[in-house]
């Protein structure tokens, strides 16, 4: 990984992002904006489970309102987290909080995934007086920690690399 | 000017703020705490921000929109506020002078002034244009000025990181 990290340093890509002041800065400023999307997607949905948002509204109107915000976020936030790689790999390939973020991202793209998909399947067990009261919870739950988990670790990569 | 230097350095001196400095964690985790909150500030902020301008919620009355989403907005913002004071604190006289931090405060202002005006005027003749998509001119106008002053205020913010000498980057 150090070998296949200090390639890419020395690749003129690489070069080039670093030369740039206002580069890094603003794709990271893009990588947070897009952040924020999902965390209010995360919470307006779980609020909806949990009846404390939007009660007007269906599990299944509020989750076509938010999700299609996740995965417009994710597809921002895909190429942005390429580029600070690419200009700064020991930074992240060399950190093993950058795995975890890692980890608990696939995690949560997988939960939303499954969550759509479930919706889709059975969009009256999910409402408020449909049987998977415990998934519904659980997915909210976990989905809220997952993607909190995955901010609060893309900001400790700052601090331990 | 000088008892404002006088203020900021005794703010720094404070049990506090050393605290916060002086600890390796106290920083990291009130920051993470702060970045999660500001997210929520803006991202449901733009909720509205987007219905005011015809480009999602649509099928919901502004009113009931806000009511459902702004409740989150001032926890969020409560949570910002504390945590924002405590980030300033342990190097008061530092953000005061930064240019990228006065800018933040700046448009916090101006969205702030814009709320007001809102809720205050523009909001009165909400009765005709509940349901409009887009709404009325002043309220399509409200919702753009607050969506780019808090798109300024998160730019700002991160751009503070990478100015103010704290460790990160």
């Amino acid at each position: 990984m150090l070998a296949f990290s200090e390639w890419i340093s020395d690749s003129w890509l690489s070069l080039a992002i670093r030369k740039s002041v206002w580069l890094i800065p603003t794709i990271q400023i893009t990588h947070i904006v897009a952040i924020t999307m999902i965390v209010t997607a995360a919470v307006m949905i779980a609020a909806r489970i949990a009846g404390l948002s939007g009660r007007s509204q269906t599990l299944r109107e509020t989750a076509q309102r938010f999700l299609p915000w996740v995965w417009t976020a994710l597809a921002l936030l895909t190429p942005t987290g390429i580029v600070l790689i690419i200009a700064e790999p020991q930074r992240t390939l060399g950190n093993g909080t950058f795995w975890w973020k890692m980890a608990m991202l696939a995690i949560a793209v997988g939960l939303t995934a499954w969550f759509q998909a479930s919706l889709r399947r059975d969009a009256e067990a999910w409402e408020d007086r449909g049987q998977k009261a415990g998934a519904r919870r659980l997915f909210a739950a976990s989905n809220i920690l997952v993607w909190l988990g995955i901010v609060a670790t893309g900001r400790l990569i700052a601090y331990t690399y | 000017m000088d008892t404002v230097t006088a203020l900021l350095t005794w703010v720094e001196s404070t049990p506090l703020a050393v605290y916060i400095a002086e600890s390796t964690v106290a920083f990291p985790v009130i920051e993470i705490v702060h970045v999660i909150a500001i997210a929520l500030v803006f991202g449901t902020i733009a909720i509205v921000d987007l219905r005011l301008l015809g480009l999602g919620s649509n099928n919901r009355a502004v009113t009931e929109l806000c009511r459902d989403v702004l409740p989150w907005t001032w926890t969020a913002y409560g949570v910002a506020a504390i945590t924002g004071t405590l980030l300033f604190i342990h190097h008061a006289t530092e953000y005061f002078v930064n240019t990228a931090f006065r800018m933040k405060m700046l448009l916090m202002l101006a969205a702030a002034i814009n709320m007001v005006v809102f809720e205050l005027i523009t909001v009165r003749g909400v009765a005709k244009w509940d349901r409009d998509v887009p709404v009325a001119p002043a309220g399509k106008l409200a919702g753009a000025v607050s969506l780019a002053c808090w798109l300024g205020v998160v730019g700002f913010a991160r751009w503070v990181g990478f100015t103010v000498g704290v460790p990160q980057q």
